[in-house]
């Protein structure tokens, strides 16, 4: 358990190049990393970042998008899980422990 | 597979199912379909389960899953459609309902009229809170190319709501970035 809170946190930072390469096959190849990692660039919504090809909005209208983004998102979140898809976690786990334990 | 690496992958995959349910809703506008994705993904991660590498970010590595099948789907899909009619894709494109003011049924449509690739950048930054080099290793594109999706999709959405919404955003006369969405080359 431990390893794998650890991995859904703490993770963030180690997904690189290695990461992803073999999570399906049309992953297209996991794209080289950034040579030059932008400085702990805050991914809020707030963040001015420009691109030559898009006009930036106004600050204000990026904020309440932003907000309703994540007050949107955040209902999804916390949506019930229906009941086949826990019933499908079930018998993983029943299917791991059932035919035979390694240890 | 050793037993405690699948129990660990196991006990991933149950605290990771909420945010993999929302990030397929979100992608597919449609809860129906989102369960039947996330179920796929989740039939895949585990069947691959021994190809995840320990230390590396799980939810990036379940995302990739879900959006990689998410959009070879509806590749799939979209081949088979475009032989029956334009009605799809004119369906796909008709504009949300103009009435009422801001609010998160607004917001909702408004999100379903943003392109997947670009709703999908939006969602991984600003809801997910991934980097956007994160958000690239998960998408399989550029680092600016995120940051260009991120950015469209905010216009359009903007461009859509202010239709509705101009007053709660407040005294913002002319708006002039609302007034000129990008337009023309996509990626």
């Amino acid at each position: 358990l431990g390893l794998l809170k650890e991995t859904v946190t703490a993770g963030l930072h180690d997904m690189t190049k290695r990461k992803d390469q073999d999570a399906t096959s049309d992953a297209a190849g996991a794209p080289s990393v950034p040579p030059a990692a932008p400085k702990a660039e805050q991914s809020t919504m707030n963040s001015q970042d420009h691109d030559v090809t898009v006009p930036a909005l106004d600050n204000r209208i990026q904020g309440l998008i932003g907000r309703q983004l994540r007050t949107h998102y955040d209902a999804l979140v916390n949506d019930k899980i229906p009941d086949n898809l826990l019933k499908l976690l079930d018998d993983l786990a029943k299917s791991e422990h059932d035919p035979k334990k390694d240890n | 597979v050793a037993a405690g690496a699948s129990n660990d992958i196991h006990q991933a995959l149950v605290a990771a199912m909420p945010n993999l349910r929302a990030f397929a809703i979100s992608l597919c506008g449609d809860v129906t379909m989102a369960n039947d994705l996330v179920q796929e993904t989740v039939m895949k991660a585990w069947a691959n389960r021994e190809k995840f590498i320990p230390g590396t970010n799980f939810k990036a590595w379940l995302f990739t899953i879900l959006r990689n099948t998410y959009f070879s789907n509806l590749r799939r899909s979209r081949r088979e459609i475009q032989d029956v009619d334009g009605q799809y894709a004119a369906l796909m494109s008709s504009p949300p309902e103009q009435n009422g003011h801001l609010d998160l049924q607004d917001f909702a449509r408004a999100l379903e009229h943003v392109s997947p690739d670009q709703r999908e950048a939006l969602i991984l930054v600003g809801a997910e809170g991934f980097s956007y080099e994160e958000a690239a290793v998960v998408c399989g594109c550029a680092v600016g190319t995120v940051k260009s999706r991120v950015n469209r999709a905010r216009n359009r959405i903007a461009e859509i709501m202010a239709m509705t919404s101009i007053d709660n955003i407040g005294p913002e006369p002319t708006a002039p970035a609302l007034a000129v969405p990008a337009r023309g080359s996509l990626d």
